[in-house]
């Protein structure tokens, strides 16, 4: 049989707090103690496949803070762990691995060096590194997206990119959504259904979720291998167990935990 | 209350390590590849990722083969072998065909087929339970795990009436975990795979660890 399709949560890290992203605009949430004792994060994580920890505003002097909350979560979820953000070279791979991380993900890496990306599927497989990409869609047209200058990036051709990332070894294809990123409107299934058309890795897919609704015409979609939310305040208490079980009353193909 | 995660550098210890504490937070556990500490403890994990050649010459390194071989088989110690731990419970793996494993259980370790799904096989997937007759799936409701993997055993109709196990299908039928009395085997990540994968090391812990 085919492996399960996968929803997933992404906790993503700046500076110190848990945030929730609103169209890449941080709102602060709270701390790792905070996610855990009052948000009671080891309850919600019994029902997601997979957990996504990234750091959003990465730097060497934040490396360590952040791999140290890593490894506190990781020690509380039994799931497998991807971890993203800041991760430049082996050297910085191996430090997220031995953090607990099962996975690595990579984003602007794949426009910054090749060779480093390259490093690290040897050394670690494909298995255990995604590629990330942000894009914004403009008139039907999908473009990168770089967050670190703000702007799309007009010069690489998506397709081309998501080839390119397959070459390279990459194991599954991380796609954000930039329009729908914090919305909460649902998930950009036009735009997804036009990668979906061309990728061939496993794909996951980000940006808009925001309520049970939006995560079954997503996951219809064939080559759509797991659906990513961030959104924290939207999925508390047991919604995300109504996700789950709700998708599975729907034929939706997730594990039976 | 002590066990050991073998520690001869190939794997993730830190889930295993949290996924023990989680299920009995009294147990005394220790990681190490020191023979004395290894024949203290009342039970063993044998965690490891990666490639079958590498592990077997580590373990080698550490003089582990024999070691383990002796310590299990004679001394009755229990081990449970996870992923590429479990693989190393049997005889040879064609991903290194010169290196023997620990042979524990007979059989071989074999690569997947490449079709009609990808390789390595990751992600959550259903297992078969085969026979009810060991104690390691006992009282758990679910059959998904979690598994990461490009070699599977698959010799299923070696496994002896000593063995109770499940399998599970993924291009070709293989054997997902594996319960030779004391000798435990699971291909798929019980610390990664919610509360069923803690139910089995719960399992295991409860039958050989006081």
């Amino acid at each position: 049989m085919s492996t399960k399709k996968r929803l997933i949560f992404a906790l993503l890290y700046n500076e110190g707090h848990f945030c929730q992203s609103r169209n890449f605009r941080l709102q602060k949430v709270g701390m790792y103690d905070w996610l855990f004792n009052n948000y009671n994060f080891s309850h919600i994580a019994e029902y997601l496949d997979e957990l996504v920890v990234i750091n959003v505003n990465p730097s060497d002097q934040n490396e360590d803070d952040f791999l140290a909350q890593v490894k506190k979560i990781v020690s509380k979820v039994f799931i497998p762990v991807a971890i993203g953000g800041g991760i430049k070279n082996v050297d910085n791979a191996k430090k997220a691995f031995n953090s607990g991380a099962d996975k690595v993900i990579l984003n602007s890496l794949v426009r910054e060096s090749i060779i480093d990306c390259k490093k690290i599927i040897d050394v670690y497989g494909s298995q255990s590194v995604v590629g990330s990409i942000d894009y914004k869609t403009i008139d039907n047209t999908d473009y990168i997206y770089d967050w670190k200058y703000n702007t799309i990036n007009q010069n690489i051709d998506l397709q081309e990119y998501i080839k390119k990332c397959e070459d390279l070894g990459f194991g599954e294809i991380l796609i954000n959504s930039v329009n729908r990123d914090g919305t909460g409107f649902g998930y950009d299934i036009d735009s997804i259904n036009r990668i979906e058309s061309y990728c061939n890795l496993p794909l996951m897919v980000m940006g808009g979720a925001g309520s049970l609704n939006h995560f079954k015409p997503t996951f219809k979609i064939p080559n759509v291998d797991a659906c990513v939310t961030a959104n924290l305040l939207n999925f508390i208490g047991d919604a995300l167990q109504n996700v789950r079980h709700g998708l599975l009353e729907e034929k939706i193909d997730l594990a039976k935990f | 209350m002590k066990i050991a995660i073998i520690d001869y550098g190939m794997g993730n210890i830190h889930s295993l390590k949290a996924a023990i504490k989680e299920v009995n937070p009294e147990i005394d556990i220790i990681l190490t590849n020191e023979h004395k500490s290894l024949n203290r403890v009342d039970a063993l994990f044998l965690p490891g990722v990666g490639h079958f050649g590498a592990a077997v010459e580590k373990l080698q390194q550490y003089s582990l083969i024999e070691f383990l071989r002796e310590l299990v088989l004679e001394k009755n110690k229990p081990l449970f072998g996870i992923c590429l731990g479990m693989q190393l419970l049997f005889d040879s793996s064609d991903e290194s065909p010169n290196s023997k494993g620990l042979g524990l259980i007979e059989g071989s370790v074999t690569k997947f087929k490449n079709e009609p799904y990808k390789v390595p096989h990751i992600g959550f997937n259903t297992i078969t339970v085969n026979s009810r007759n060991g104690d390691m799936l006992n009282n758990i409701d679910s059959n998904d795990f979690y598994f990461v993997h490009s070699y599977a055993a698959k010799e299923i109709d070696k496994l002896n009436d000593n063995c109770s196990y499940s399998r599970c299908l993924y291009n070709d039928e293989f054997i997902a975990s594996v319960e030779k009395k004391h000798i435990w085997g699971t291909q798929f990540h019980p610390e990664k795979s919610q509360r069923s994968g803690l139910g089995i090391i719960k399992n295991f812990i409860n039958k050989y660890v006081d």
